[in-house]
């Protein structure tokens, strides 16, 4: 009985610790990875990676497209994700920190080159159960928002990603993507 | 004093395998090869399988974010005859130009550089197929700028790619050695 007793507490302190490394450590490492990448104060405002920062961060992109990140914090209010983009193919997509993917939208999906995305943190369960003891419906605000997100963490990267069809366009290209805009709602 | 050694056995090697194994795991459990194509492999992110947290993990442990759900993405890094590819040798790769709104080969050489071709840079056949080459020095076509030493990787993505009902992997291309 004893044995047995000994192997149980030995498989549950296994599960415990590869569930807590499988669900923690590498979270962590992602957030000082992109955060010596782009900077600690790169939070809310898109940066334009250089080549060799994308093939560290994306390995499925090329380092001859052009992506805009944007390390959003939805802690303290909204964020708003703004952009005019030249015609042609782009995708914006949304990553929580745990890199799960919360959304997409392609130049197809948002039908023209300019769109604007909200990002909300999610409501919890106490949130929800008192929004629906009171009548209140906090999830579905209307805004003037294009579209609205919520992520179920507070902090996430937001990326945008442009194939550049030719080299003569990437100029024109990047000046577009850095109109983009990524901030606190206002 | 026994039950107490017991206790303390027990707890520090469920720590030490529970780590050792979820390292592991990571770096090799959430890679698989590709049913029709063996040679390339793919890390599914994106997908109700039960290796899915570890496919994730993978690219996140290394500061990295998966592919888009958009896209699907391929590696490999041995030749169609299984040997590793290596950057002083010319291959040849060849196949049907995948169905996609886009797509893009990337070579990671082992200097910890990469180069690309995006599918509006390259040459396509007149017979609509692809050839491209993976060499150290100037071939006539399409060519990926090998490092001339040491092993490589070769990736595709393909962005919204075209499958027929029921595939979930486009044909992929067959990459041969052609001399070192």
């Amino acid at each position: 009985m004893g044995k047995v007793y000994w192997f149980a507490l030995f498989l549950a302190t296994t599960i415990a610790t590869h569930a807590g490394y499988l669900l923690s450590n590498p979270q962590q490492n992602f957030e000082r990875k992109i955060a010596n990448a782009l900077g600690s104060e790169a939070i809310n405002t898109f940066d334009i990676l250089p080549a060799e920062t994308i093939s560290n961060i994306f390995p499925a992109y090329s380092p001859n497209d052009v992506v805009a990140i944007c390390r959003y914090d939805v802690a303290n209010g909204n964020v708003e994700i703004t952009s005019k983009l030249p015609r042609g193919y782009w995708t914006l997509s949304i990553f929580s920190q745990k890199g799960r993917q919360l959304y997409s939208m392609t130049d197809t999906q948002a039908g023209d080159s300019s769109f604007k995305v909200e990002l909300s943190l999610a409501p919890d369960i106490v949130e929800q159960v008192m929004s629906v003891v009171n009548d209140k419906d906090t999830v579905n605000e209307i805004t003037d928002a294009s579209w609205r997100v919520m992520a179920s963490e507070p902090k996430g990267v937001a990326i945008i990603w442009i194939p550049v069809a030719d080299p003569m366009f990437r100029t024109a290209t990047l000046a577009a993507i850095g109109q983009s805009r990524c901030g606190v709602k206002t | 004093m026994r039950g107490f050694l017991h206790m303390i056995f027990a707890l520090v090697a469920g720590v030490a395998i529970g780590w050792l194994s979820a390292v592991a795991m990571i770096e090799r459990f959430g890679v698989q090869a590709v049913a029709s194509s063996p040679f390339w492999k793919e890390r599914r992110t994106i997908t109700d399988s039960f290796v899915a947290p570890y496919a994730l993990s993978y690219y996140v442990n290394q500061g990295q974010l998966p592919p888009p759900g958009t896209a699907l993405y391929y590696m490999r890094d041995v030749d169609d005859e299984g040997n590793s590819l290596r950057g002083n040798c010319y291959y040849e790769l060849s196949g049907t130009l995948p169905e996609a709104r886009y797509f893009s080969f990337t070579l990671d050489r082992n200097d910890d550089t990469r180069t690309s071709l995006g599918a509006n840079q390259l040459i396509i056949e007149s017979n609509g197929t692809l050839k491209l080459a993976l060499a150290p020095y100037p071939v006539a076509g399409n060519r990926l700028l090998s490092s001339n030493s040491g092993d490589q990787m070769l990736s595709l993505t393909i962005h919204e790619p075209v499958l027929p009902d029921g595939v979930t992997t486009p044909p992929l291309p067959s990459l041969k050695k052609v001399q070192c």
